[in-house]
């Protein structure tokens, strides 16, 4: 029988666990920022995969902590992206102001938009996220002035970046951009996630009547994240509309939201890292796809999903699965 | 005016005879299927490989074409369905959108991607003036075979030992069991009838909503709004739904083009909003 | 001396139907009260009046001298009014060290802080801590919730209630679906439950009423039947005429 004072401790180390940096981890963001330094050909592509996973992040809060399932989460992406490009264009050309502004502008939006998805069964919120991502879709259409219409918005050019840095054409000041943004709001999610607030959010997915029987605003919680969510995702557009100079419609496209949903069923959900596993690993595939059959990769993306799905995650994934192992620790 | 209105209950008829599959499907397996569109889509494009290539009077090729799409459901429900009800929600989501990408991708790859239209009798081109309300005969038709298969199916339903059995499954599956009723067949045969329904509905509509391989994923949200707004328990919630839904699209592109698709995603976030189990769900639905 | 939980004429109808007839209850703090009945009698239309998830028709309800009777589920727990649920109601990817955790910092009003560790606060610790040795759950407190077997299951659901510290407790048949073995278990957590604390406890299991509680309710067909000492109600023969049929050792 152990004494008080034992107790204490083990229990006080079990609950820090949990939330320690594990050594993997360390080595994916070395990785991540050896490719910086070292993989200069692929700058464009990499840019592309770290926006791709930064969105996939604030999709996982939403799925894998919220419980959300959202079929619409591209109407922060695009709307971010819209709202950066033309901030950038028009009136604030500083990257980094910009991608603040975006944010809170996406933020609030998705705390507008955040009652919608508070009630009703899921087959209710997919209907609901799902329609006002279309909606956004049809806004942005029907309004050529502001969005460009079917052309895009062109001509996205920011400033200086802190002053000093000119994004230039090989990728490289915008991938570091990129990188250096999502890393820092990954930081950030990850120390909510493991919050006594992101606990209780990922008791409401469990278990919202004993959340709420604990004495736990439920609504309040979800409200939160699909707030925080929204903002992410905004940034992420905004990254892709400052790094790419161009935004088009096909942002707030509902083949977004799909693929999005992919890439966290391939990376996972629930412990963070899946969104910027999945976005890798899904940019890989649909690279090799559309070179073996460019009309038709599609296709086999639907058969991945359907395999995916019919075989389940856990028996496919054996090397992500182990690597999420590695970051995830105790629990997710 | 009336003619707007008589156009919305013909395209809200045939709205509620693809979706109703959908909606016994939801309340009765828990499963959510964004394919749904897909079965639609393939009994428009057997009708058109019948009509069309082969010489299948047009009124021989619907029952075909619900035959056959009834079939390929069948064929998938046996096979793949069938090991997707007990996985979550978002399972189901990814696997049916996967599905979908799968079949219009097929689709595009054997028919082509061009829009394609059944060559109907000529008389269905016609107009006749009743009451000073001008109707199209192909959308008379319309009204009339979707009428009578909700009549039918209401009747099946409320009335038959197989309707009767069905209504128990959609109760409590685990009960109905318990009751010796053949709940997988029921599902079965459910999910077959549901498919061909669709099937005919998108053979009777192809010539009206557009036929081409983003057949599925344009009108899913069209589907899925009935289904949500519906509510799962029963014909009534989705036929209401839909013909409410036909009506609104109809006259909202006829009297406020500019803002074509935004009162049917409006007029849903209202309603779900208002009650978001749906319309005329049952208390505790799901 | 303000009761810790009072009910007075409270009546609930459904329709037609009166689920819950002139029911007057009153609670003393540290009391440890029971309340019977057969199925159907209206227990769990009674706590669903108590907890807020039901209002009722007529009728008032008053927690430690608060008019609750109209109150958000929520202000009922801010208040000091916690249930456990019947079936269990956890945290299947939780640890009991987690659940129990979470509850402590909602106490304690840390919840809402978004950028400290769950596990940095001392305070925090050693609440935790203490409940989990109250309920005899220490050993098992970094296992998965889902893998505890049922009475370990059941026992982490009124810890995770006592951790909310609650003024009054309300127990939904904390034995209810607990294999016979495991029974002691659950009898020495009820026996653990912190003395100030007042308990009002819904059961079928006789032998555990017997021996928790000071007084006994009875509830039949939505009214009280009786309500007296352990005793005077365990020999009053319309008590043995409604159990009639029941396994009551009395």
């Amino acid at each position: 029988m152990s004494t008080h004072a034992e107790n204490i401790a083990a229990a006080s180390k079990a609950l820090r666990q949990v939330s320690r940096v594990k050594p993997a981890e360390i080595v994916f963001w070395l990785a991540a920022l050896a490719t910086f330094f070292f993989l200069p050909d692929q700058y464009l592509l990499l840019n592309e995969v770290v926006i791709t996973g930064l969105f996939a992040v604030s999709l996982d809060l939403v799925i894998g902590y919220g419980g959300i399932v959202s079929l619409g989460h591209a109407a922060f992406f695009g709307f971010g992206c819209y709202f950066a490009g033309l901030l950038t264009k028009f009136a604030v050309p500083d990257p980094i102001l910009g991608l603040v502004l975006a944010g809170i502008a996406t933020g609030a939006l998705g705390f507008v938009t955040s009652f919608l998805v508070l009630r009703g069964s899921d087959l209710t919120r997919i209907m609901v996220t799902l329609s006002v991502g279309v909606l956004l879709g049809e806004i942005a259409n029907r309004m050529p002035w502001l969005t460009g219409g079917a052309d895009g918005l062109q001509g996205v050019a920011p400033g200086l970046l802190l002053g000093r840095f000119e994004f230039d054409i090989f990728g490289k000041i915008a991938y570091g951009y990129s990188l250096a943004v999502t890393f820092v709001l990954f930081v950030i999610a990850r120390r909510f996630v493991f919050s006594p607030f992101g606990w209780s959010i990922r008791a409401v997915k469990q278990n919202a009547l004993r959340t709420s029987a604990i004495g736990i605003p439920v609504n309040g919680r979800l409200v939160v994240v699909y707030t925080i969510a929204a903002a992410y995702a905004g940034i992420a557009g905004a990254l892709l509309a400052q790094t790419t100079s161009f935004v088009s419609l096909d942002v707030l496209a509902f083949h977004r939201s799909a693929d999005l949903l992919l890439v966290l069923i391939i990376g996972g959900t629930g412990y963070l890292y899946g969104g910027l596993i999945g976005a890798l690993l899904f940019k890989l595939v649909q690279d090799t796809l559309a070179n073996f059959t460019p009309e038709y990769w599609e296709f086999w993306i639907g058969l991945i999903l359907v395999a995916i799905v019919m075989i389940g995650r856990d028996r496919i994934t054996g090397l992500p699965m182990h690597l999420a192992r590695r970051l995830r620790g105790a629990s997710a | 005016m009336l003619t707007n209105l008589f156009d919305g209950v013909a395209y809200g008829m045939l709205l509620f005879v693809i979706a109703c599959g959908l909606s016994v499907t939801l309340g009765l397996m828990n499963l959510i299927n964004l394919a749904h569109g897909a079965f639609a889509m393939a009994g428009g494009y057997i009708t058109v490989v019948l009509v069309n290539r082969v010489g299948v009077p047009f009124f021989a090729a619907l029952p075909l074409a619900f035959i056959l799409s009834a079939a390929i459901g069948l064929a998938l429900e046996r096979t793949l369905y069938v090991h997707v009800y007990k996985k979550t929600h978002l399972e189901q989501v990814m696997f049916s959108i996967g599905l979908v990408f799968m079949a219009m991708t097929a689709v595009s790859f054997v028919i082509g991607s061009e829009q394609k239209f059944i060559t109907v009798p000529a008389f269905l081109d016609n107009r006749y003036e009743v009451f000073g309300v001008s109707m199209g005969a192909y959308r008379l038709l319309i009204i009339v075979v979707c009428g009578l298969l909700a009549g039918s199916l209401q009747y099946i339903i409320a009335r038959t030992r197989f309707g009767s059995q069905l209504r128990a499954a959609v109760d409590d599956p685990t009960v109905a069991r318990g009751l010796g009723i053949n709940v997988d067949l029921v599902f079965a045969a459910t999910f077959a009838v549901g498919s061909g329904l669709a099937g005919l509905g998108g053979a009777l509509g192809a010539n009206l909503l557009g036929l081409d391989p983003t057949f599925p994923v344009k009108y899913m949200v069209y589907f899925l709004i009935v289904v949500a707004v519906g509510g799962s328990a029963g014909m009534t919630g989705p036929l209401v739904a839909a013909i409410l839904l036909g009506i609104a699209d109809v006259s909202g592109k006829y009297y406020l083009p500019q803002f074509g698709s935004f009162i049917i995603y409006v007029f849903m976030i209202v309603v779900l909003l208002w009650r978001p189990q749906g319309l005329f769900a049952k208390v505790g639905g799901r | 001396m303000t009761a810790a939980l009072q009910t007075t004429n409270l009546i609930r109808r459904f329709g037609g139907l009166i689920a819950t007839n002139d029911v007057s209850i009153t609670l003393e703090r540290g009391a440890r009260h029971a309340l019977i009945g057969p199925n159907g009698a209206g227990k769990t239309t009674l706590i669903n009046l108590l907890t807020g998830v039901i209002t009722p028709t007529s009728g008032s309800i008053m927690l430690d001298g608060h008019d609750i009777t109209h109150a958000s589920r929520a202000h009922r727990v801010a208040l000091g009014l916690v249930r456990t649920f019947q079936i269990n109601q956890l945290f299947p990817g939780f640890t009991p060290l987690q659940s129990v955790g979470l509850a402590v910092s909602r106490r304690l009003g840390l919840d809402r802080n978004m950028f400290r560790t769950i596990g940095s606060d001392p305070r925090v610790v050693e609440s935790c801590v203490e409940v989990l040795e109250r309920f005899d759950l220490i050993d098992v407190m970094n296992s998965q919730t889902a893998s505890l077997p049922y009475g370990k299951q059941r026992l982490l659901e009124i810890a995770v209630a006592i951790a909310c510290g609650p003024r009054v407790l309300l127990l939904d048949e904390p034995a209810a679906g607990v294999p016979e073995g495991e029974r002691g278990e659950i009898m020495d957590g009820l026996a653990a439950l912190p003395k100030d604390v007042t308990v009002l406890l819904i059961e079928h299991d006789m032998d555990l009423v017997f021996r928790f509680a000071d007084r006994i309710s009875v509830l039949v067909a939505g009214a009280l039947l009786l309500e007296g000492t352990v005793d005077e109600v365990s020999n009053d023969p319309r008590v043995r005429e409604v159990y009639l049929g029941e396994a009551a050792d009395v």
